[in-house]
Order: structure tokens, then sequence, then C-alpha cells
């Protein structure tokens, strides 16, 4: 009885994404599997989940359940064994409302309608959340979709529950709620593998544990576990006295019907560097979204002492610059040097990007020989790279980068940071930065916002 | 993509997002077309504006053939877009099925009678058939066999040159993008 | 009736008019249908602001039509009558269809009474739910190439190419989510709600119909 994975590789455009992997999996065990966004588990538990070859990845080796081989159990069969919760709790339900969800799950695998009625409300309230049943799931939020997805793999009695980044958009108390449900539900013989990024609130209740390195996994045993809180020190907040560019007033943001941010007022000065933290799904991004305009809000934010709203977007957007946390939302062009091309046409700060301090920068984050790659087929880490320097060369007075360092290896976060920062000086730029690492961040920071109950603060010195 | 004319789950879903994509693009451009109405109708002659317009409308369909390249899913796509815009509350109520339907059987059309061989040929054959097929619906259906024989001439002219520009050159301009983009195909390219 | 025969109701009653040409027909049918919305509890100010959405369309059609459609001054009122009261007609039968039937429960009805494959019902159904998240994506798609100096038009191939991708990648998610919760292509799949047509229903459409051709066959305008 197990998830038994044997010599497994995934390639994927001929690219390994790792390979020779072994793994058993056993009903009652909690498993966490740590890797950086983009190190690979994501197709880890794709494989794991028998979705490849189906969906494109080239596979080697094999998994096999309970002595079966994945690959030859129709996916009508496997769902009732085993089955995956996405990242983005959005992209993963095919119906409008809760109960149809669930129904469409068990219709696949030829549940009679009155079992249907019996599972979904006992999956339901397993999850606490027999409430939602005739409930719109656009109207509900990342974690609690996260829970309507994990009631749906209980209806369907999946004994092997994977689990991609669950918390991803997921609150805070939401995440400790699921954290929990999926320890009881290992105590109760199911066997729970998470994929993460993030260790806090795994310790007491994983009885396994790996981390996921350039294809490498590695188990862990439990004496060199990490400590459960491994407190950050921030440097003290010193606001520039410069003129302020941004100034918010009673500035509400909502997103999917809850209250993220309710913020009386901040001041964001020109020239500033800014670190802006909070747990997962408090609202950074959304914040910095609403910044550049994409996202609605009440109350008031201003730029240059204008009202948003009143500023045009082509105008606007000459003078604030994002890098999107998707990659695929950023570029314009096809392949790396027609996106390069581009910007060189555009940008603010022409006399200082010459092509040589282009080619010189592209060679410096190992892009200098990808220049006749589509963007599209280049790796996450590639992307992000890519991303900054699309941005950095167009230079807008306000940079706002949503997690530019995911999918980069150690190496490069190095460089991109260097890279922004010597930008942030030479043409006086102000940046703000939403990022999960944090500590590579600090040396360069001004600021530092931590987003906790709906709002922004910072620790000051103490004026004198 | 390769030519097998079996559906996959994800084909489906994709082949109901280009739908979708064009229905939320007509939506959105809604106030584009009130303007043009109002300008148009000024003069009287706002016939027009469904005969400039209609091209856009006639790019889910092709879009969709010529990427997915199955048969049926130019009418289907045509079809699925003028669903969604239906539901969203779009401007022309139910008559927005009917138009799918006639819209999506000329394109497809087409690529029918290319016996779904040479898809691009297809294409530049679906923006004709696409036209006449469109404009005899609209005979009847816009009423345009009441007008006088030039202005139906006028109408038909200007009808084949929208749908020339997005159904087939705006179309093929696209697939070339995707194409070179190796999204779709997990194929290695040149370093 | 069910959702699939008020669907083909609605596609008779358009095609009928859209293949006649009567000015009764479309007022009596104008009336029938906006006492079938009241009937069915729908707000007076929603029916005011169909109403206020038919306008201008209905005003220009007509004025076309007076302007240049061929014959004398009474046939050329007649064809913009006509014309005009069409595009509010087919609004509210549109109304009627929608008001009532959601996409889910229609696309279901439909794969149940025609036999319709499952993978596209599913696959559009799951479509549906982006629908939002499409409309974001323009709003992502402009604001990225502003910034970087440069505008999208939608006569140009960007702002569909980028769509596109966002649709392959989305579709492909989708359809791994859904493998994942037991979707088999050209599986048999069981029904936890069943949607059968209604036996008077098309009892109901025969007679609807019936009574169109008894106006058409009445009425001289």
């Amino acid at each position: 009885m197990a998830l038994l994975a044997d010599q497994l590789g995934v390639a994927y455009r001929k690219e390994h994404i790792f390979f020779n992997l072994d793994l058993e999996i056993h009903p009652g065990s909690l498993t966490l599997i740590m890797g950086e966004s983009g190190s690979g588990k994501s197709t880890l538990l794709k494989a794991l989940a028998g979705l490849y070859p189906q969906y494109g990845g080239k596979l080697s080796g094999s998994v096999s359940l309970d002595g079966r081989k994945l690959t030859e159990i129709p996916a009508n069969k496997r769902a009732a064994e085993l089955a995956l919760l996405f990242q983005n709790p959005k992209e993963q339900f095919a119906m409008p409302t809760v109960e149809e969800e669930l129904a469409f799950a068990l219709e696949n695998i030829q549940v009679d309608e009155k079992n249907i009625e019996q599972r979904i409300d006992l999956a339901l309230k397993k999850v606490g959340i027999a409430e939602f049943r005739n409930r719109s799931l656009q109207t509900l939020s990342g974690g609690e979709l996260q829970k309507v997805a994990l009631a749906e793999v209980l209806a369907l009695r999946a004994q092997y529950i994977l689990l991609d980044e669950p918390f991803a958009s997921v609150d805070q108390q939401s995440r400790k709620d699921l954290q929990e449900l999926l320890y009881e539900l290992s105590k109760e013989g199911y066997a729970v593998v998470v994929a993460d990024h993030e260790w806090a609130g795994y310790a007491d209740k994983m009885s396994d544990f790996y981390r996921f390195d350039d294809g490498q996994l590695n188990q862990v045993a439990q004496d060199n576990w990490p400590a459960e809180v491994k407190p950050i020190d921030y440097p003290l907040s010193k606001p520039k006295n410069s003129h302020t560019i941004f100034t918010a007033e009673f500035l509400r943001i909502r997103n999917d019907h809850r209250l993220l941010i309710f913020q009386e007022e901040l001041a964001i000065h020109e020239g500033e560097v800014i670190l802006i933290t909070g747990p997962n799904g408090s609202g950074k991004s959304t914040f910095l979204k609403a910044l550049a305009k994409l996202q609605e809000y009440e109350g008031s934010i201003r730029f240059e002492g204008k009202v948003l709203k009143k500023w045009k977007a082509a105008k606007y957007y000459r003078r604030v610059g994002l890098v999107f946390q998707e990659a695929l939302d950023q570029f314009l062009s096809i392949t790396v040097a027609e996106e390069i091309e581009q910007v060189l046409a555009n940008s603010y700060e022409a006399n200082y990007w010459t092509r040589d301090r282009v080619d010189c920068q592209l060679h410096e984050l190992g892009l200098g020989n990808l220049l006749r790659r589509s963007v599209y087929t280049l790796s996450g880490g590639q992307q992000k790279k890519l991303q900054v320097v699309l941005m950095l060369i167009m230079a807008p007075q306000v940079l706002l980068l949503d997690e530019p360092l995911a999918g980069l290896d150690e190496h490069s976060v190095q460089k991109v940071l260097a890279l922004i920062h010597h930008c942030q000086r030479e043409f006086g730029l102000t940046v703000i930065y939403v990022s999960h690492q944090v500590e590579p961040i600090l040396p360069y920071i001004d600021r530092h916002l931590q987003l906790e109950q709906h709002q922004l603060v910072e620790e000051k010195e103490l004026a004198q | 993509m390769k030519n097998t004319n079996k559906w996959t789950l994800r084909d489906a879903i994709l082949l109901a997002m280009i739908g979708i994509i064009f229905s939320v693009i007509y939506f959105l451009m809604d106030p584009v077309y009130q303007v043009l109405t109002g300008a148009f109708a000024a003069v009287g002659l706002q016939a027009f504006t469904g005969s400039f317009t209609i091209g856009v409308w006639m790019m889910a369909g092709p879009l969709a053939a010529y990427i997915l390249k199955k048969p049926g899913t130019a009418l289907l796509a045509e079809m699925i877009g003028a669903a969604g815009e239906m539901f969203m509350g779009g401007y022309w109520g139910v008559a927005t099925l009917l138009s799918g339907l006639i819209q999506g059987a000329g394109s497809e059309l087409g690529f029918t009678l290319t016996g779904y061989k040479n898809w691009k040929n297809g294409l530049w054959l679906s923006t004709l058939t696409g036209t006449v097929v469109t404009f005899i619906w609209n005979l009847y259906h816009s009423g345009y066999i009441n007008y006088s024989i030039p202005m139906m001439a006028a109408l038909f002219v200007v009808r084949y040159l929208s749908i020339f520009f997005f159904g087939g050159v705006l179309v093929n301009w696209i697939e070339k993008l995707l194409d070179r983009s190796h999204f779709m195909s997990p194929v290695e390219e040149a370093e | 009736m069910n959702a699939s025969q008020r669907l083909y109701l609605s596609l008779l009653i358009s095609l009928e008019v859209a293949l006649t040409q009567s000015f009764t027909l479309n007022v009596v049918l104008y009336v029938f249908f906006i006492g079938l919305l009241l009937f069915q509890g729908i707000r007076i100010q929603r029916i005011l602001r169909y109403l206020f959405i038919a306008l201008l369309p209905t005003l220009a059609t007509f004025w076309s039509f007076y302007l240049y459609s061929v014959g004398n001054l009474s046939e050329r009122l007649h064809t913009a009558y006509m014309m005009g009261s069409r595009v509010g007609l087919f609004i509210f039968v549109g109304a009627w269809l929608t008001n009532v039937v959601s996409p889910s429960v229609l696309l279901k009805s439909l794969e149940e009474n025609l036999k319709l494959s499952a993978t596209f019902i599913y696959g559009m159904l799951a479509a549906l739910n982006f629908i939002p998240r499409f409309k974001q994506t323009f709003r992502s798609i402009q604001a990225a190439s502003y910034m970087r100096g440069q505008a999208v038009h939608w006569y140009q191939p960007t702002l569909y190419f980028k769509a596109l991708i966002h649709a392959i990648r989305w579709s492909e998610m989708l359809a791994m989510a859904m493998t994942s919760h037991g979707f088999q292509e050209g599986a048999t799949r069981t029904r936890y709600r069943s949607y059968p047509y209604q036996k008077f229903g098309f009892v109901w459409i025969a007679l609807i119909m019936c009574s169109t051709f008894i106006v058409l066959y009445l009425s001289q305008y």
C-alpha cells in the first residue's frame, strides 16, 4: 500500500526538470516537500498525480499506486484514489457553484444520484463549509476555494491527497485551519503530500520532510528540521525627505468580497526603496495592483498630487511601471531580442542604455545566449530576469516589483538585486518590492512596510 | 498542433475560450459600436456600422479553426462566442445566437471546401464564404433586401473588406505570432 | 418548458421574425414577451433598462430604412417600423431566455436532451468561469503595453495573441484539474440532476408558433 515513484523523471521541451527521483508515500502520513517557486516541485506533484505524459511532460521511470502503474489507470478510476489540489485556487474548477462542482467530480467517477447527495453533504461538513453548498465559486476567497477543493477530493474519497502550493493565495487564518485539517486527515489514514515554499506551521504536524533543490529530492532527518519561527531582523525605516509622489487616504481595497486593506494614510517619497511584507493572501500584490491602476478601490490614491483615476492610462504608465507577478503578462513580442529592441526604442534612459551596456547585463544575467529564443519557452527564472531587465531599460520613475525573485537561484537573486539598485541610484527611481524572499533585499531598502490586520505599518527611527 | 480529429478536453476548453475572448472583446467594444452607430445613423447609414465591424465578429471561427485544425471548429467557436455575448447581456439579445450560427457556418464553409486539407487556403476561402453567407442572411434578417442595388453593392464590398482584414489578414498574423512563440508545441527550437 | 425547449422557442421566434416582414407580428410578440417577463417576476426598472438599451439602435435602424430603403413613402415607413421593432424584440426574447436559465443549466440540458458530447459541454462550462479573468487580462495587456511606451490597438494582433497565450495556459490548467477530478473523455458519467424535456413544453411551443402564424395570416401590415 503505497504511492511509489521509481527513478521518476520529467522532461519538458527536452529540458529535464528532474530525473531519477525516488519517493515513497504511505497512508497515514503528512509529507512536506519544500522548495522555492520554480524549483519544479509543481511538476513533481503533477507527475505523481498521473497528469504526465497526457499533459505534455515526457516521463521516464514510473509512478505506481499499490503496485499498479499510474499511467495505466484511467482518470475516472484514478480520481477515487488520488487527487491533486492546484496552486491557483481559481484555475481548478469547472462549474459555477460549490454543489455543482462536487457533483461534477462525483458524476465523473460514476457515483449514483443518491450517493452524490450524501457524499457532498459529508465532505462539506468535514471541511466545515456546509453553508457554502449553493454559493457561487466566484464569490469565495482563496482560502475558501481551497477548502472547496479539499472537500471535492474528500467527496471523491481519494486516499492520496497531493497539494501543490495550496496556500499561495490563502490568508493566514485559513492556512492554519487547512494545515490543521490536513493533519487530522493524515491521522485518519489519508496520505497527504504538500509542496510549499514556506515552513511555518508544519513542524508539529508532518511525518516526513523533503527539500527539493535543483531537481534533487533530499530527505531531511527530524533532527535537522529548521526551528519553527525564524525571526527576521528588519532594519528600521528611514523615510526620505524628498517630495511625496504617492499619497493614500482612507484607502479601502477589497478582493473577492473581502476587505484586504484599510489604510488611513500613507505617503511614499521620491527615490525611496520600499519593501512590503505580510502573510500570504493579506493583499500585498493587490496593493501594488492598486498603485498600478489595475485594481478597484475606495478612498483616494494620488500620484504627484493628482488622483489616480484622473490620470490617463498612457501618461500614467510612462511614469509608473510594474514587473508583473505573472511573467506572461509582461511580454509584448516573441523573441528575447525583439523584446530588448522594443524597450531600447522606447527607453526613458536611452542615453545610459547603450548597446554595450545592455549586452553586458544580458550576459551577466545569463540571458546573452537566449536572444533568438521565444520568451514563451524560457524557464520561469529566465522569464523573471528578462522582465526585470526590460522594465529597468524602460526606467519609469516608479518601479513596482511583484515577486521579482520567484524562481531564481541564489546567484541570480544577487545579480538581479545588484542591477536593480544600480539603476535605482543611477536614475533616481522609486522602487517598491513585494516579495516573500525577504532577506536578500534587506540591505537595499529605505523602508519596510508590514501589512498586518489590513494596515501597512512601519517601525521608524525615533525623530530627534 | 497536430492535425487529428479527436477532441481532447484541453482542445474543447481552448475552443470555448477563443469564443469567449471574442465575446468579451465585442462586449468591451460596445461603446465604440454605439458611437459608430450614432455617427452613421445621423446620415441614415447605420447599416454600414454592422458591415464595418462584422470582421471582428468573424475572427473567432477562422482563428479557432486555424489553430485547432479540426472540422467543425469555426462553426462551434463562433456559436460559443455568440452565446457568451448573449449571456453577458449583449446588445442584440437572442438574435446573437442566430448570427453566430450563420457567421460560423459561413466561415466553416471555406474550410470545408478545401476538404479540411489546406488550412491556409481554407482561411482565405473562409473570408469569401463568410461574406457571401452572412450577406445573404442580412438581406432578410437586417432587411438589406429593401435597399437599392447600389447601396447593397456598397454594403457587400464593405463587408468583404472588413471580413478579409479581420477574419483573414489579422487571423493569419495572430497565428504566425503563435507559431513563432512555440507556446503550443513542446518542440525544440533554435538557440 | 425546460432550458432546451426555451432555447428552441427563442430560436424559432427569432428565425420567424427575421424571415417575415410583418410589423403587426413584431408588435404582438413585443407585448407578449414583455408580458412573459413581467410574469417571470422581473422588475419594471429592468424592463425600462432594456427599452433604454434598445432605444438608440431602434431609432437608428428606423431612420436608416426610412431614408434608404426602396419603395414609396408608405412602403419605406412600413419597412422602417418593421426593422426598428425587431431590435427591441430580439432583446426581450433574449432576456426571457437568459433571465431564468443559467448557461450551466442550458448546457447541461442540451447535453442530456440532444446527447451532446460531455467533453464539449464541460469544456464550455469550465471556460465560462473565465469571462471575468479575460476582462482583467485585457486591462493588463493594455497596461503592460503602455508601460513599454506603446499602445495596443484592436486592429493589431498583439491584443489577440496575448489573450490567446492566456487561453492556452488556462485551458491546460483547467483540463489538468478536471482530469484530476476524474473527467475522462468519452467515459460514461452518472447524473446528479436531470433536466428532461417537459411534457407540455412542446405543446406550448406548438401553440405559440401556431398563434404567430395566425397573426401573420390575419395581419395586413
